[in-house]
């Protein structure tokens, strides 16, 4: 499998409290990759780090088969990016961004530009400063999505946009990888909207990458167990074991992770009784596993 | 990619452009007119030197002037947007403040054309006194010359980053503070003064300002 | 009491002590000899006794030959300032400093009072500089020699040296006369005549040719003013008798321009200073002569060589070009470059 991006032993320091140690990533081309993680956790300054808007400390970055920071201007050609703020300048109007920002992009696709102005029903003569967050939102994925890039990195487009204007935009984004197969990178705090689009997962917090698997793993693979009789030592589980939580009576509370429906034995084995077996959302998944990842022992 | 450039930068700066246009035209108008009442009495070529003299400052702080503004509005959008536009699109950071230099030196050309300019009408609209000659074009081409150098300080200095001023203003404070220290070891030590005069002698960056900002001279 | 009350009663009495009559001129210029300082003592103490009724208790200054009363207040400045002008007054008029002796000042506070004696009065602000006072000392100190008919004026200290000489070159160049242009090509012939130190000569003719009449005449206020209207305009029309009529029928000198004025002369009699020394300005005024005899006699040389001497210094004195030379040119364009790396070379790390 081909990755559009690889990240291999990235170190970053921003002062004292805030570090990226030894972060490994794989964003397989072609992926819809959903970068989850708390704010403050490291999302956008992992992006800036890909895109060479900032230098790592130690490590390698590949993108799109270009190493940055080296190679950025070769990469960025073909990459659309949506940064966590609004970058353009304020005192242009939209149609003045679109020429200044076409004439940098060989690929700029002019009559695309046009329709999606039409749809996200852009004034052409406003100025960006008059702009709702919404239609700057919008102006920003526009400008991303008439370069026609090859992969997308969008750093929390929809945050702070209502229903309406998320929905035109993440469409968009659907219409564009379902047209171009293009890898799309894209981050976010808000769970939900994920889940929905993505097909990768990679899971960060404090600096880390917690955890990166396909979307259908992280989901199904996370559970709520209620057992009865759990052992006092876990020993050779088959899963991971998360977290446990005493309840009523003898009955536990078990998160576990890399769940089998044969994996029912196990508490046969060791005198438990497994009672149910609950589906966690992606949410609850998540939080779980950040919980985990934060408790003393990791 | 350079003509987007020269179109956002005018955007960012046409007021002072347009201004600062006006005002270099208006200067060599302006002294030589002024100096007109000697113009009738030749052997008052002096008092029509000093005229024409008393207004050579005004080249400088223009030049000056100019060139901090065109050099803020050259990074200032992008000071705060923290780069992050600049940085993002496909081309060399060399090439990306090439391409800001460039469309900044282009609209100063319209400044210095206009001191030529005022320098052609005003020496044009004078009877310049035997034994005096118009400089128009040498006056032109200095002004040219400092506003071009005056506009790579400010535009180099405003390129760097926050650490690189602090640089620039430490290297500063250190010269003073070793000043104070000689004056107050009584050490004749002038430091200041020989930095100066290294950078406004020759092949100080500064000559260019040192010299005769005359219309009319000998 | 004034001074000249004081005089009055003091002439009163040598008038009283013994008839005039009978007395032959020796005698009385003997009498009036052992007066005289007491006359003097007396004179001194009248003004002190007057400025101090004017001005208010005076401190008394003196430093060679400078005697200046000054407020309490601005003593030690006066002081200062006196100290520094004496090396100056002197290099300026060698022994006849001494004449400044004879003469008083008063650095007081300025007042709307008009003072009437005698004395240079240098009314300063509340809290003046040491250069305004020693600048005021220096030019007043001029005031005691008297103008100079040649030079058009007094001859001080020199308060912009640097540009004395530059300031003689471009009226050099810019006087619109053949005598000047003469002169800067290098004909001491014509430096003598420009600067009108060849006696008899007939200046109207000599220093402009009939061009240069025309339009002295046209471009002159004066003589469209003055003259007869039919005469101005056939001046004006190309007449150079009419021309040459005008510019005699003036009285003195000023109303024809000199093409070497006041600017150049002065930088001529500097010259001949340096050359003669301390007793330079002593021989300048010391005798009733030419102005060139005089000259001469102040450089201790020949005229010409003093003429020559004075061209080199003001050609040397020449004001920098405006042309741009290409030396600084290209070192803008350098330094200008190597700021532009700088520049590109900037980080983009941010």
């Amino acid at each position: 499998m081909s990755h559009a991006i690889e990240m291999r032993d990235l170190h970053y320091r921003a002062g004292k409290s805030f570090e990226i140690r030894d972060l490994a990533l794989n964003v397989p081309t072609g992926a819809m990759y959903g970068f989850l993680g708390p704010n403050g956790s490291g999302k956008t300054t992992t992006i800036r780090l890909m895109l060479g808007l900032l230098r790592p400390l130690g490590g390698k970055i590949t993108v799109l088969g270009g190493e940055i920071p080296r190679e950025a201007p070769r990469v960025l050609a073909r990459t659309g990016y949506v940064p966590e703020q609004p970058h353009l300048y304020q005192s242009l109007t939209v149609d003045e961004a679109f020429r200044f920002h076409s004439a940098f992009y060989p690929t700029w696709d002019r009559k695309w530009a046009d329709e999606l102005v039409e749809n996200f029903q852009l004034d052409r003569g406003r100025l960006l400063s008059r702009l709702s967050k919404g239609e700057m939102g919008k102006l920003e994925m526009l400008l991303a999505l008439a370069q026609r890039p090859e992969l997308l990195v969008l750093d929390e487009p929809t945050d702070g946009l209502d229903p309406v204007v998320r929905r035109d935009v993440l469409t968009a984004v659907l219409e564009y990888v379902s047209q171009q197969n293009a890898t799309v990178f894209i981050s976010s705090h808000l769970v939900h909207e994920l889940e929905r689009i993505c097909d990768w997962v990679g899971v960060m917090d404090r600096g880390r990458l917690v955890a990166e698997l396909p979307m259908h793993s992280f989901k199904n693979g996370i559970k709520r167990l209620r057992v009865a009789n759990a052992p006092a030592l876990v020993g050779d589980a088959p899963f991971v074991l998360l977290s446990r939580e005493v309840g009523n009576g003898a009955v536990e509370t078990w998160i576990v992770r890399g769940w089998q429906p044969t994996m029912t034995q196990y508490f046969e084995g060791v005198g438990a009784a497994l009672r149910e077996v609950v589906d966690l959302d992606l949410e609850e998944g998540f939080v779980e596993l950040l919980r985990t990842f934060r408790s003393p022992r990791n | 990619m350079f003509r987007m450039m020269l179109y956002t930068q005018w955007k960012w700066s046409r007021l002072l452009v347009v201004a600062g246009t006006l005002v270099a035209f208006a200067i060599p108008v302006l002294s030589v007119q002024s100096a007109g009442e000697y113009n009738l009495q030749h052997w008052e070529a002096r008092a029509l030197l000093n005229s024409i003299e008393s207004w050579g400052l005004a080249y400088p702080i223009l030049a000056a002037g100019l060139a901090v503004f065109m050099a803020m509005t050259a990074w200032g959008p992008d000071h705060r947007g923290r780069h992050v536009y600049a940085l993002s699109l496909p081309v060399p950071r060399w090439h990306y403040a090439l391409l800001r230099f460039g469309a900044g030196a282009v609209l100063l050309a319209v400044p210095v054309l206009a001191v030529w300019i005022g320098a052609l009408v005003g020496t044009a609209s004078a009877v310049i006194p035997p034994g005096l000659h118009a400089y128009p074009y040498a006056l032109a081409l200095r002004f040219a010359l400092a506003l071009l150098f005056a506009y790579a300080v400010f535009f180099a200095i405003s390129a760097g980053t926050t650490r690189t001023a602090g640089y620039i203003l430490a290297g500063i404070g250190a010269i003073i503070v070793v000043q104070v220290m000689a004056r107050a070891a009584h050490v004749e030590f002038d430091l200041v003064g020989t930095i100066f005069g290294r950078m406004l002698g020759w092949p100080g960056p500064l000559e260019i300002f040192t010299g005769r900002w005359m219309l009319i001279d000998v | 009491m004034s001074e000249r009350r004081l005089a009055v009663a003091l002439l009163a009495v040598l008038a009283g002590a013994a008839p005039a009559a009978g007395q032959d001129a020796a005698a009385l210029r003997a009498r009036i000899a052992r007066v005289e300082p007491i006359w003097r003592a007396a004179a001194r103490l009248a003004n002190l006794v007057d400025s101090t009724r004017r001005f208010g208790p005076l401190d008394t200054l003196r430093s060679g030959p400078l005697t200046v009363y000054a407020s309490p207040q601005l003593a030690p400045l006066v002081r200062d300032a006196m100290a520094r002008a004496r090396p100056i007054l002197d290099s300026v008029y060698g022994q006849e400093t001494a004449r400044l002796a004879a003469h008083r000042w008063y650095v007081v506070p300025a007042m709307s009072v008009e003072y009437s004696g005698s004395g240079f009065v240098i009314p300063v602000p509340e809290a003046p500089s040491l250069d305004l006072i020693l600048t005021n000392l220096l030019v007043q100190a001029s005031y005691v020699y008297g103008q100079d008919e040649w030079l058009g004026g007094f001859y001080g200290y020199d308060l912009h040296p640097e540009r004395a000489l530059a300031d003689a070159y471009i009226e050099l160049v810019t006087a619109p006369s053949g005598a000047a242009r003469g002169c800067l090509l290098g004909s001491l012939p014509d430096c003598a005549l420009a600067f009108g130190l060849i006696p008899g000569a007939d200046t109207v003719m000599q220093w402009y040719d009939a061009q240069e009449r025309r339009q002295l005449v046209g471009q002159t206020d004066f003589y469209r003013r003055r003259a007869e209207q039919a005469a101005f305009d056939a001046c004006t029309a190309g007449s150079d008798a009419a021309c040459v009529g005008l510019l005699r029928s003036t009285q003195t000198y000023i109303y024809i321009p000199r093409p070497l004025g006041s600017i150049s002369r002065t930088s001529l009699l500097r010259t001949a200073f340096q050359l003669g020394g301390s007793g330079a300005f002593h021989q300048w005024i010391g005798y009733a002569r030419s102005p060139a005899a005089r000259l001469a006699a102040a450089a201790g040389a020949s005229t010409d060589s003093l003429l020559s001497t004075w061209r080199a210094e003001v050609l040397a004195a020449r004001p920098k070009t405006v042309i741009i030379p290409d030396r600084t040119a290209w070192v803008t364009l350098l330094w200008g470059t190597v700021l532009t790396l700088v520049a590109l070379r900037s980080t983009r790390w941010r």
